[in-house]
């Protein structure tokens, strides 16, 4: 069961590496950090389950990530729709705003 | 929960199965929206895998902020930002996905190793031994309840202030000028 789970945390943390590295997209490289938290989250869960039944901090933990990442799923759309709204195009290697 | 083992078992390999061809559908789709609905796939499975480890507040706080919010909110910002690049943009496999990929699978072996070779039961003997002295009988989210309110009240208080923050920067940065 724990090997199971920390096998699975660790495909998607890698595939969520693999994707935000790769991504041409800005709302794809926002999906795979989602992806790359939710291992993180994984991780937290199951630890906090056999190790720490009963202070249950681990729980405590994931849910201020949740939190943190609700925060960032809030910024980064609005960053991506102000980047499409100057630049019409929200490829990431055309996002040169920064380089005049 | 405790379920009986052989349905336990299935509703592992179940929910696993559809995690890893999720997470190969959000990086490997070519449409974004297709991407997206992978990605609130993932999202149900990694909530249904909290209940099997006895974390149910998670499991509804991961099930109403990531599938209800999050996702909702970035299958929005697909459909809002639906430029016509997508259909033309075919999967271009350049070098550098090659070098990522090669990266990524090393370091996906490397963990994996890495979590054969600890021995995570002897982990638990040590610590466990404590912990069955002080057994009290409030559950979980009454626990969860009295931490946040006690010893983590400045770090929860603190996530209140950078979600207002975060509100208002994300109404100000999307808004028409």
């Amino acid at each position: 069961m724990l090997e199971y789970v920390l096998f699975l945390s660790a495909y998607l943390f890698s595939i969520g590496i693999y994707g935000l590295i790769t991504s041409r997209n800005m709302v794809r490289a926002l999906m795979c950090l989602e992806l790359i938290l939710n291992a993180v989250n994984i991780n937290l869960v199951t630890f906090s389950d056999l190790f720490d039944s009963r202070q249950l901090k681990g729980d405590i933990f994931s849910i201020f990530v949740i939190a943190i990442a609700a925060a960032e799923a809030a910024i980064g759309p609005a960053i991506v729709s102000s980047i499409y709204r100057n630049r019409k195009s929200i490829r990431i290697n055309q996002s040169n705003l920064l380089n005049k | 929960m405790d379920l009986p083992g052989p349905i336990h078992d299935v509703l592992l390999v179940f929910l696993g199965s559809g995690l890893i061809l999720g997470g190969l559908g959000v990086v490997l789709l070519t449409n974004p929206i297709y991407s997206a609905f992978s990605l609130g796939l993932v999202l149900v499975c990694i909530s249904l895998f909290y209940i099997p480890s006895n974390s149910y507040f998670v499991a509804a706080a991961q099930l109403l902020i990531y599938v209800g919010a999050v996702n909702v909110l970035i299958i929005f910002a697909v459909m809002f930002m639906n430029g016509s690049d997508y259909s033309n943009d075919f999967y271009l496999w350049t070098v550098g996905d090659g070098v990522t990929s090669l990266v990524c699978t090393s370091i996906l072996f490397s963990l994996i190793t890495t979590i054969l070779d600890t021995s995570w039961y002897g982990i638990i003997w040590n610590t466990g031994s404590n912990q069955i002295v002080e057994q009290d009988l409030t559950s979980n989210v009454q626990q969860i309840g009295i931490h946040l309110s006690t010893d983590f009240y400045l770090p929860f208080e603190l996530v209140s202030i950078i979600l207002l923050v975060a509100l208002i920067g994300a109404i100000t940065m999307a808004r028409q000028y």
